[in-house]
């Protein structure tokens, strides 16, 4: 049997990710990274979008994660509903909270709290993860936790031995997808977003597309800076994290 | 928790935004028609390549052991967590000097980022879920391997191949930013007329770009669910020997 082969879907995003990498750095000098420190619109712009994506992440995750320990022994037409909103690109997603938010005060787009975007982002990753978590809920061996019960263990610890440590890692990974996702997006906050500060994606490509030309090695910069400390935490996850993780969950019975 | 009113929510935070995008009028924008040509021509061949190289990464990821399937996998899933957007910067250079800038297939390059990671983990779960042993089976009883794929594997993995389908053109169909950025403006899709509509004031316009924006995903998809049941169809036939 054919084993299939690897190498053409890494030859291309490796080579287009790290390449992309490589002229972003030679089209900067340490000046420009010393410019950032004292950058205080990209601080208050990262700010900003770490504030949306955090809270729309732990908010799909927390609903995602409900429904999915809910529809684990169940199933019915309420799952595939839930299936609509992968249908919906994402800017047709952000033209729902225009439509329906626009008049509303303090939720609406263009408002500081930033409520339209964080709920567009529920509305389109709460189904993400809830379709991530699922079969993994579904595979769980609920006899653990009737072990759990008969050793006379609490609630709390009976669902983190029983459960929690098989899904601590398939939810910390889609939650960094989404976050990472939602840091970084354009389209929506773009549509939704207030003029300032600016969701990081839209500052960095406003810069670079609308500034001249004297502005492109900071949005060089800043793209830099930002992939790596992504790539720290990457591998801050697949080193640390997914041992620990992996040694937790061991022993467990296929 | 009640059951009933779990599913009432659910319908009603999911649906009841969908009710109101119908506009009164629906008439023909010209300016979307035009896209239509180049949207759906990027729409296949991004679909075509994510099957292709996606069903082999897939593959090998779920059955290949070792070091290297291990980098490979953490490779092929860079763009989920890194600024795709940002690093194209750098691409669109290298793109001006091959010649790719402002050209299909220079955008067509660039749109696998955002969508082949999804569709190799998709294959990579299809493929583990089928299972090693399954697979091997499927070579006894057929040795030819497009005959195998035609009658026992495409079948088995109809699941993962209408996901990919679909999730690659709702990705496709969203990008703005990098379209704009790699295609000049020259390269028109769908999102390049629907963008500026949702910034501008014509609530109309914007209902109309809205229906197309939801509705070719849906027109595919159902598209595709016809595909294979009239594929499986055949395939039964073929192998009964009968009519069903």
């Amino acid at each position: 049997m054919w084993r299939g082969n690897a190498f053409p879907a890494v030859f291309l995003i490796a080579g287009m990710v790290l390449y992309g990498l490589f002229v972003s750095v030679s089209m900067t000098t340490i000046a420009d990274y010393q410019s950032l420190l004292t950058d205080s619109v990209l601080i208050e712009s990262l700010t900003l979008s770490l504030y949306v994506a955090s809270s729309s992440t732990l908010l799909s995750l927390g609903i995602a994660f409900g429904l999915a320990q809910f529809f684990t022994q169940r199933t019915g037409l309420a799952e595939q509903v839930l299936a609509l909103p992968l249908f919906i690109p994402h800017l047709g997603a952000a033209y729902l909270a225009i439509l329906y938010l626009s008049n509303i005060p303090v939720i609406g787009p263009h408002e500081t709290s930033h409520l339209s975007l964080i709920l567009t982002y529920i509305y389109k990753e709460t189904p993400f993860i809830f379709f991530y978590l699922l079969p993994v809920f579904r595979r769980l061996d609920h006899r653990y936790e009737e072990l759990g019960q008969l050793l006379g263990l609490s609630k709390i610890r009976r669902f983190w031995h029983g459960k929690g440590i098989f899904l601590l890692f398939p939810a910390l990974e889609a939650s960094f997808i989404v976050f990472a996702f939602v840091l970084f997006a354009y389209e929506v906050p773009a549509l939704l977003g207030v003029t300032y500060p600016k969701m990081i994606g839209v500052y960095v490509f406003d810069l670079y597309t609308q500034g001249d030309l004297s502005q492109q090695p900071t949005a060089f910069a800043i793209s830099v800076v930002l992939t790596v400390c992504l790539l720290l935490i990457l591998a801050g996850f697949t080193w640390w994290i997914r041992p620990i993780t992996e040694r937790l969950s061991k022993g467990r019975i296929e | 928790m009640n059951r009933r009113l779990v599913t009432i929510c659910i319908t009603g935070f999911i649906i009841a935004p969908l009710v109101g995008i119908f506009p009164e009028t629906f008439t023909l924008n010209p300016r979307i028609v035009e896209t239509l040509g180049t949207t759906l021509l990027m729409i296949v061949a991004v679909t075509a390549l994510n099957h292709l190289i996606g069903y082999a990464a897939g593959k090998a990821i779920a059955f290949q052991t070792g070091r290297f399937i291990q980098i490979a996998e953490l490779l092929i899933s860079l763009p989920l967590f890194l600024p795709v957007l940002l690093l194209s910067f750098g691409l669109y250079l290298t793109w001006i000097r091959l010649g790719l800038a402002d050209q299909f297939l220079g955008v067509l390059l660039v749109l696998l980022l955002p969508t082949l990671p999804y569709t190799v983990r998709l294959y990579t779960n299809g493929f583990q879920a089928l299972g090693e042993q399954l697979l091997e089976q499927t070579v006894l009883v057929e040795a030819n391997r497009w005959k195998r794929f035609f009658f026992l594997v495409g079948p088995l993995l109809r699941p993962t191949l209408q996901s990919v389908t679909l999730l690659v053109t709702v990705i496709t169909l969203s990008q703005y930013a990098l379209v704009v950025l790699i295609g000049g403006g020259v390269v028109r899709m769908l999102a390049l007329e629907v963008f500026p509509l949702y910034s501008g004031n014509a609530a109309d316009a914007a209902k109309e770009a809205t229906i197309w924006l939801i509705g070719l995903p849906l027109v595919i998809h159902v598209g595709q669910v016809g595909f294979f049941s009239l594929w499986i169809r055949i395939v039964r036939r073929l192998l009964d020997g009968r009519k069903n």
